[in-house]
């Protein structure tokens, strides 16, 4: 009977197909957006992921923050604040760098202080990020060089006036002539190029082709006139040593930095964790928008399909007092009209579904043409939960009307014309 | 039934329609309820065949008191028990006549084969084999008229109600619509049906005329068509 009862729902939708696509329309704007939001969620994770895949498990780094008491959240924000509006923290310093390789489960380790100038050569003339780090920078970033070399100890520590250059930016200083032994100024001084890395791409959401890379004490030295730094990255030798070296770090900078209460630490060691859980926390605030959206649009799509629900029950009132006047049971006349709500909504939410697909598909190959690594990924979960939502849709907003005429007086129902 | 009472509220004003009807139909009785327009015939049949309830009296179906059934219990009796023929048809215009008359058995529950084999049974005991798989408007009135009664009757009810089953027709169609329905009563079912017409009701075997919602008149007919 059942069966029967829903071919003929399919029957009735067939009659009235605009209509019901027209009904639809609501439930497959929000049965879309959940795919999109899961499916283009996952792929901006993806990329950020992907943006930060050289940070390991054993990676670990450290930067200067503003001492304050509260959340890590709230220090952060008054962190970022503070240094753009001018404020520096001035305790990191190389010295400390040494001093945390000191520790047995440190590895190795690199400074970074991070700047901007104009790069002239003869008449080309570009502004550009370059960051002073120390040589390690090479290996532990694993920096290919297409031409020349890295730097080394002994260039850091004799403050060496040298450069290397990202691919893009050679080209555009050099164009296709060779760059490694020529001389190009910053701030009126003269460095020597000394190799120039292979293509890169992006990295920390920067592109590493645009930079230059200079040691570390001439960036601080030469270009900058400042001998502290903006963030140390270590790396440890065994991960599951975190919390004892965490704790290590710590007290070596406290000592160096003459803090005794934790309180007032003007630094913060960051690991790989921590960054999964903002990267975590900025996917699932957007994420949370987004469903907001959906939902409205699909409780919008569901009282639209009860309106039309109580516009179909009105129109075939006649139809249901025959029915019930040769023995439909109240139970059959609300399956009937319960699942003509369904189907509208379960074709809506497949053709939702597929729409949300194409959607976050069109994305990912729109960013993969600009360079970007965006994977696209589709949970089946998405497509699960978007099809249940969609037929949960119908029996919510189906129930009140199918209701409705399951209880019309068969009589009454009958003589209505 | 003893005693019925119905009235109608249409917003203030209230209409007592039946005022305290009492009578009782036996097995494979063959009634005609006459009366004029506004009299309570139709009412009265709807509260006999299940499809409306009386505020007071007493109705005994089988025996049995019907007060207190509900609504699924009330869709089981329409479904198995009686069956109505009405003066509109109301057949389901897309639907063919084989598939119209299919109808009560899929609320009855009964598997496809046999509902096809029931229906076209039925069909054909009315005179339609050859228009079965025909859509409502392309059948006759006399046609579609048989058609319900094919509905009513695919259940096997013991009683059949019609309410101006020949309203609708010429004289020919509704003498072959009177045919089928003495034929059932021979084969046992009960048949109660409202006319306006002598000529009908000389095809029944009693005749009950109600005025202003009480019986005036319950008589024999001796002299049955
Ligand atoms: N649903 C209703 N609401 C209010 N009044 C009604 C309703 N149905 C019938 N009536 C009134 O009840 C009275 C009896 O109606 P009923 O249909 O039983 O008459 P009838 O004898 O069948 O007449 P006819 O021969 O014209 O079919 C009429 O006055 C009618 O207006
Ligand atoms: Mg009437």
């Amino acid at each position: 009977m059942y069966f029967h009862i829903l071919k003929m729902s399919l029957r009735a939708l067939q009659d009235n197909k605009t209509r019901s696509v027209l009904t639809a329309l609501g439930v497959i704007v929000g049965t879309a957006i959940v795919i999109i939001v899961l499916s283009v969620g996952a792929g901006v994770r993806g990329l950020i992921l992907h943006q930060l895949s050289s940070i390991t498990p054993e990676t670990l780094w450290i930067e200067v923050q503003i001492p304050l008491k509260g959340t890590r959240a709230e220090k952060d924000a008054a962190t970022g604040q503070a240094i753009s509006s001018g404020v520096q923290i001035k305790t990191l310093k190389i010295d400390d760098l040494d001093d945390l390789k000191k520790i047995p489960n440190i590895e190795d380790g690199y400074a970074v202080v991070i700047g901007q100038e104009k790069f002239t050569y003869h008449s080309e003339e570009k502004r550009a990020i370059y960051w002073g780090v120390s040589p390690q920078y090479q290996k532990m970033e694993n920096l290919k060089m297409s031409s020349g070399r890295f730097f080394s100890m002994k260039d850091d520590n004799s403050l060496s006036k040298m450069v290397v250059l990202g691919k893009d930016i050679k080209e555009t200083l050099f164009g296709n002539q060779e760059a490694v032994g020529k001389k190009i100024k910053i701030k009126g001084q003269s460095f020597t190029v000394i190799g120039v890395a292979e293509q890169v791409g992006t990295k920390y959401f920067m592109d590493m082709d645009e930079m230059v890379y200079i040691p570390v004490q001439t960036a601080q030295k030469k270009i900058l006139g400042q001998d502290h730094l903006q963030g140390i990255s270590l790396k440890m030798k065994n991960k599951d040593l975190l919390p004892t070296t965490k704790s290590q770090i710590e007290r070596s900078l406290r000592r160096n930095h003459h803090i005794d209460d934790p309180e007032k630490d003007d630094f913060v060691v960051r690991t790989l964790d921590e960054s999964m859980e903002i990267i975590d926390m900025v996917t699932d605030a957007i994420s949370i928008l987004l469903f907001a959206l959906a939902s409205i649009s699909l409780v919008v799509g569901g009282i639209g399909i009860m309106n039309v629900m109580y516009v179909a029950v009105t129109d075939r009132t006649q139809e249901i007092g025959l029915k019930k006047a040769i023995g439909a049971s109240p139970f059959a006349i609300r399956f009937q009209f319960l699942s003509e709500s369904v189907v509208i909504c379960t074709i809506g939410g497949i053709l939702g579904i597929g729409l949300g697909i194409s959607i976050s598909w069109l994305v990912s190959f729109i960013a993969g043409h600009l360079q970007y690594y965006w994977p696209f990924i589709l949970p089946t979960s998405s497509v699960l939960l978007a099809f249940w939502i969609s037929v949960g849709i119908g029996i919510v907003f189906g129930y009140a009307p199918a209701n409705k005429g399951s209880k019309l007086n068969p009589i009454e129902a009958l003589q209505k014309t | 039934m003893s005693g019925i009472h119905k009235t109608y509220h249409t917003g203030s004003v209230q209409a007592h329609v039946l005022r305290g009807i009492s009578v009782e139909i036996k097995k494979n009785e063959y009634v005609a309820i006459m009366g004029p327009s506004g009299s309570g015939k139709s009412t009265l049949m709807n509260i006999m065949g299940f499809l409306d309830v009386h505020d007071a009296g007493e109705y005994l179906f089988d025996n049995r008191p019907v007060e207190g059934y509900d609504e699924e219990e009330l869709a089981e009796i329409r479904n198995k028990r009686v069956g109505f023929v009405f003066q509109m048809f109301y057949l389901l215009p897309k639907m063919s006549a084989l598939d119209n008359v299919k109808l009560p058995m899929l609320y009855a529950n009964i598997p496809e084969k046999e509902q096809e084999e029931r229906a076209k049974q039925a069909l054909i005991s009315v005179g339609l084999e050859d228009r079965m798989h025909h859509k409502p408007n392309e059948l006759s009135g006399g046609q579609q008229q048989r058609v319900s009664i094919a509905r009513a009757l695919v259940n096997e009810p013991k009683v059949i109600f019609a309410d101006e089953p020949t309203g609708n027709l010429d004289t020919h169609s509704g003498n072959e619509v009177m045919e089928i329905f003495t034929r059932l009563n021979r084969e046992g079912k009960t048949i109660i049906m409202i006319t306006h017409e002598d000529e009908i009701a000389a095809y029944t075997k009693r005749k009950i005329i109600i005025r202003d919602g009480l019986i005036t008149s319950d008589e024999i007919n001796h002299s049955q068509k």
